[in-house]
């Protein structure tokens, strides 16, 4: 004889599953615990302390005093300011957008150019790939601050021994490199070269990742190197450029170390202007002298907000456009 | 029953390429290895530069002769003696080495709620995690400053500023990157494995014990090797946070202020930053598969 | 997922309030208290920090100032040496605002100052001057001009710098000049005549090198010649206005575009970063005359530099006269920070150290510093290269004063016109009244925006 079996109800069912997923978000709480408590006391909580300095004067000395806009106002130049004249803005504000901006410009592409190039050399020999690749690598472990005092020295335009080299060849005339405005930057680039170790290995992994068939099929077809290239490495790779073109237009925006010492140590003075004549003056220097040397906390903090909106904006729409040009073959999320 | 054929019928044929596609290729390989040689030059050279300085007299470092004459050996003594290098390389050690363990100790249960468990929501979440990338180091920097200078010593009674607490105690609750990189790699980790587990009854914490940890070994080193240098490469955390406190100060701040009153010694700089160096260098060489195998789980997948 | 949403929620609004309270913070200024009489000698420890890197010059501080722990046996002075004295004001502030600060603060430099006195960082000393009797008139009236701010006393100098010419008797008796140039228009010639150059055409020898930032040269030092002024008396910048200014930028850049502006720079990229090595440029003859400080006679005598020199007051304009015999005062200074837990014994070790005539005189022989007070300056205990005389009565002299001048937002404002006058002298030289406009509004601007409420 068959025994009833009492069916769960309906609400019996609905209270056991809602009791699983209860323990399973408990769970997941309990291991995201540490991140959330960092997230909202490290980061989120600061920022919107920051945000609301970003509309108050204040030097940290005396209480935060709210004055609205004003903080932007001069950063933008738009508007009148109480207390000062139409159109008051900050002289040094759009400089260092400027030169920011042609850092990443540079830089970034150049890091990719050079990256995937060497990467593409060190696919070819059998051996010795791992000693190359050991040693491109190792540079771009040097601590910045070291990277910057060495090129500091390399580049001393009497002293140093690359203008010596270029003094030697008839005909040529060094530049003067952190002592000319117009050469600043670019000396900075070159120091950024001997640092793209990291690139070129994420770079090598990815061109080793390009599947053998798709190579055979396409030489059946009689392709040459360009065509080869072309029409099977570059899609392929399009995740890795992807990956580098981000970090590096997010890390070019943060740009730092490097500026802050050579500025420094290039002319012998303590002025983080950014010497010679402003040309190293990136946003990062212009917030640090304002944060922490002028102390003006407040239009710091706006000019921290801009810099943040600025790499969402910058950050959104590759991520948008990626869609077309970036192929993810296998594995990709 | 059919003889073996003849060994050598097994092999298959291996024709001669001709001569003139094999000297091709032997020229190509010559020329790649020449313009490898000359890379790899270019990327050494500032290194010996570095080296041959260090060994200098100060009057013969900024001059133009290259060869260290005489060579100074001392210039690693002197360092040491000129500011308390001894001190800034441990205080180094330590913020390197204690946030490394808060970094591996605090991600790894966050990647495994990431990767491990389906819950909704999750990918939303871990887009902010990720977002948290582009927040530029300045935005919270300077309430962050406040806060442990002066608010929270109000509250607490202790000091944080000029010690390195500021910068050790964050990293015990997470740190984006790494959360990416563990998930990435535990996102690989075989259902069937952690099935196996859940059937003998095992909950989330046996899964992590008996399944993902053991099998994660290189992620997690990888994980640890990228904080720890760049711990030790830090300079924006430490120059905001530490300032010129005399006790705590860490190497890549000691090393910008590696001046005499006013002026760079270049010789002692490059021998203070020669020591700088060379533990993260020899880690690498060390660790190199390690490295590049997290390298891979970060760019190439995307 | 609703609940993880709410809980980041509440811990949101949290976080926003815990820094809306910390933010809302602000600093209280403590008024000390006068030095009461018959004060109880309880034995008391002071913090002292000060920004001295060089071994040698922290022992010397350190025996120097064993005379002061003699003098007030129940006084202990617990020593703290800055390992960059460059940034030893950014932290000094740092530190007060986060209630670490030391009892009593040297630094070597005072652009700070005003700073300090507007927003009480510092104590105000007048009230424990006033008590021991103890007045400025002690220090030459420069000495008003870098220690005190909006009424407010707040440093004390601890022997000072005075700056003057320097030039090379050898090189000048080679050309046949004698005595140094007094006006601004014989220094642009003797300039010429002592500049000698290699086959190349680049400078082996500069007369004198007239750019900003070489040897602790500014535009507002040479400015100074025709007693040009930074601010009016509504403290707004006058650099356009000023006649001074136009007329020492146009004879600064006359003397580059007389060098040659790329001669110029690569000789300064030579030069600039040896000026505190014996290879300084000046020391080893590749400079004829040279603007610096009075510690130089000092480096000369240590590096044994093989040079036959001497020193006078840096030159006045021509129409300027009565400008000759003063020059850019000031340098180390001591002070009370706010917070000090021991302030009675801090005013002990400030009025100590900067009357004292025996640690005066020590740390002078040491550092080759300028006496600042009489009795220091005349002590026989006090050896000094003859040299030295200049920058005594450059110290002493009524003109001479501190730059830039004091203000709360502290001396950055001065970088306007220093950026401004490393542009003009590589420009092609048009249009300097509107570029001091705009380095004057600048000035205005930055004021205004940093102005404490």
């Amino acid at each position: 004889m068959q025994t009833a079996i009492p069916r769960r109800s309906e609400a019996e069912r609905r209270r056991a599953r809602r009791r699983s997923a209860v323990r399973k978000y408990g769970v997941v709480l309990l291991l995201l615990a540490p991140w959330i408590v960092g997230f909202t006391v490290f980061t989120l909580g600061p920022m919107l302390l920051s945000l609301y300095w970003s509309f108050c004067h204040y030097d940290m000395v005396n209480a935060p005093r709210w004055i609205g806009l004003a903080n932007f106002k001069f950063m933008f130049g738009l508007g009148t300011i109480e207390g000062l004249p139409p159109g008051a803005h900050d002289p040094y504000y759009w400089l260092s957008v400027r030169n920011t901006l042609w850092i990443i410009a540079f830089g970034v592409p150049l890091r990719i150019v050079f990256g995937m190039l060497t990467a593409m050399l060190l696919t070819r020999p059998k051996r010795g790939v791992n000693a190359y690749r050991t040693l491109f690598y190792a540079p771009s472990m040097v601590p910045r601050v070291a990277t910057a005092l060495v090129f500091v020295y390399l580049l001393n335009p009497v002293s140093g021994p690359i203008n010596r080299l270029i003094d030697a060849i008839p005909g040529l005339s060094a530049p003067l490199w952190f002592f000319d405005p117009a050469w600043a930057k670019p000396a900075l680039l070159i120091m950024g070269l001997w640092g793209i170790g990291d690139a070129i290995v994420i770079y090598l992994a990815g061109l080793l990742n390009v599947p053998r068939d798709l190579y055979e099929a396409i030489a059946i077809e009689g392709a040459n190197t360009w065509q080869r290239f072309r029409h099977v490495t570059l899609p392929m790779i399009t995740p890795v450029i992807f990956f580098t073109l981000i970090m590096g237009i997010i890390d070019g925006f943060q740009y730092f170390d490097q500026a802050y010492v050579a500025g420094n140590a290039a002319s012998g003075q303590n002025a983080v202007l950014g010497q010679p004549q402003g040309s190293l003056l990136f946003y990062g220097l212009w917030l640090y002298e304002k944060a922490f040397r002028s102390f003006q906390m407040g239009y710091a903090s706006a000019m921290a907000w801009m810099l943040f909106i600025a790499t969402m904006a910058c950050t959104v729409v590759l991520l948008l456009t990626s869609r077309r040009w970036v192929h993810y073959g296998g594995g990709g999320q | 029953m059919t003889t073996a054929a003849r060994p050598e019928a097994g092999r298959p044929a291996r024709r001669r390429l001709p001569a003139r596609v094999r000297r091709r290729r032997f020229l190509l390989t010559i020329a790649n290895h020449a313009v490898l040689i000359a890379v790899s030059l270019m990327f050494v050279l500032p290194i010996v530069w570095i080296v041959l300085t260090s060994l200098m007299t100060e009057d013969q470092a900024m001059t133009t002769r290259l060869i260290p004459d005489p060579v100074q050996w001392s210039n690693f003594v002197t360092v040491f003696k000129q500011i308390d290098l001894w001190r800034y390389t441990w205080n180094t050690v330590l913020y390197a080495g204690i946030t490394t363990i808060g970094v591996v100790v605090s991600c790894v249960p966050v990647a495994y709620a990431f990767s491990r468990i389906k819950w909704r929501g999750r990918n939303i979440v871990f887009l902010l995690v990720l977002s948290t990338l582009m927040l530029p180091v300045q935005i919270t920097t300077v309430p962050l400053f406040v806060v442990w200078a002066r608010d929270l010593p109000a509250w607490t009674g202790i000091q944080f500023i000029g010690t390195l607490k500021p910068l050790i105690i964050p990293s015990f609750f997470g740190d984006a990157f790494s959360i990416f990189l563990l998930r990435q790699f535990f996102m690989t980790i075989p259902d069937e494995l952690c099935d196996a587990v859940r059937v003998d009854g095992g909950g989330h914490w046996q899964i992590l014990r008996r399944v993902v940890l053991p099998l994660s070994k290189p992620a997690i080193m990888a994980v640890a090797l990228f904080h720890f240098i760049w711990a030790w490469n830090d300079f924006y955390g430490p120059l905001v946070y530490l300032g010129q406190s005399p006790q705590a100060q860490t190497l890549s701040l000691a090393l910008s202020n590696f001046r005499g009153m006013h002026h760079v010694q270049w010789n002692l700089t490059m021998a203070a930053t020669l020591i700088f160096m060379i533990p993260v260098v020899v880690i690498f060489f060390l660790a190199q598969r390690v490295f590049i195998e997290g390298v891979t789980l970060t760019g190439v997948k995307g | 997922m609703k609940r993880l949403l709410l809980y980041v929620g509440v811990a949101a609004v949290a976080a926003l309030a815990l820094g809306l309270a910390a933010g809302c913070g602000g600093g209280t200024s403590s008024s000390p208290s006068p030095l009461a009489s018959g004060a109880s000698h309880e034995p008391v420890t002071l913090t002292v920090w000060h920004p001295w890197t060089v071994k040698s010059e922290k022992q010397g501080f350190a025996t120097a100032v064993k005379g002061f722990e003699t003098q007030y046996p129940w006084i202990k002075l617990n020593i703290v040496a800055f390992p960059n004295s460059d940034e030893f004001d950014q932290t000094l502030m740092k530190n007060i605002n986060a209630g670490t600060a030391p009892d009593v603060a040297i630094s070597f430099g005072p652009d700070y100052v005003g700073k300090y006195a507007a927003d009480g960082l510092w104590q105000d000393l007048k009230p424990y001057m006033e008590a021991d009797s103890f007045s400025m008139s002690e220090f030459a009236p420069a000495a008003l001009s870098y220690t005190s701010y909006q009424g407010k006393q707040v440093a004390l100098p601890v022997l000072t710098d005075a700056y003057g010419l320097y030039y090379n008797k050898t090189m000048f008796a080679k050309a046949g000049l004698s005595d140094p140039p007094k006006t601004m228009s014989e220094l642009m010639d003797y300039a010429k005549k002592l500049t000698v150059r290699d086959q190349n055409g680049d400078i082996k020898v500069a007369g004198f090198v007239p750019l900003n930032a070489f040897n602790e040269l500014g535009p507002s030092d040479l400015a100074h010649a025709w007693g040009a002024k930074w601010f009016d008396e509504n403290d707004k910048p006058v650099l356009a206005g000023d006649p001074g200014w136009a007329a020492a930028l146009t004879w600064q850049k006359q003397l580059v575009d007389w060098y040659g502006k790329n001669a110029i720079t690569k000789f300064y990229a030579a030069w600039v970063d040896k000026e505190w090595t014996p290879d300084q440029a000046f020391e080893t003859g590749h400079v004829a005359m040279i603007w610096d400080g009075e510690w130089r006679t000092k480096m000369i005598a240590n590096d044994k530099a093989a040079i036959d020199y001497a020193t006078a007051p840096f030159p006045a304009a021509d129409d300027h006269p009565e400008m000759y015999g003063s020059g850019r005062v000031g340098g180390t200074i001591c002070g009370i920070p706010r917070g000090a837990k021991n302030p009675e014994a801090a005013w002990l070790l400030v009025k100590y150290m900067s009357t004292d005539t025996d640690f005066l005189v020590a740390l002078a022989n040491m550092l080759g510093n300028v006496p600042t007070t009489k009795a220091s300056a005349e002590s026989p205990d006090l050896q000094i290269p003859a040299q030295m005389k200049t920058f005594i009565a450059v110290w002493n002299s009524p003109g001479s004063l501190f730059q830039p001048p004091l203000q709360s937002i502290g001396a950055t404002y001065a970088d306007f016109l220093n950026n401004y006058d490393d542009k003009w002298v590589q420009g092609k030289g048009d249009d300097l009244q509107a570029g001091l406009q705009k380095v004057d509004q600048d000035i205005a601007n930055e004021l205004s925006m940093g102005q404490a409420p």
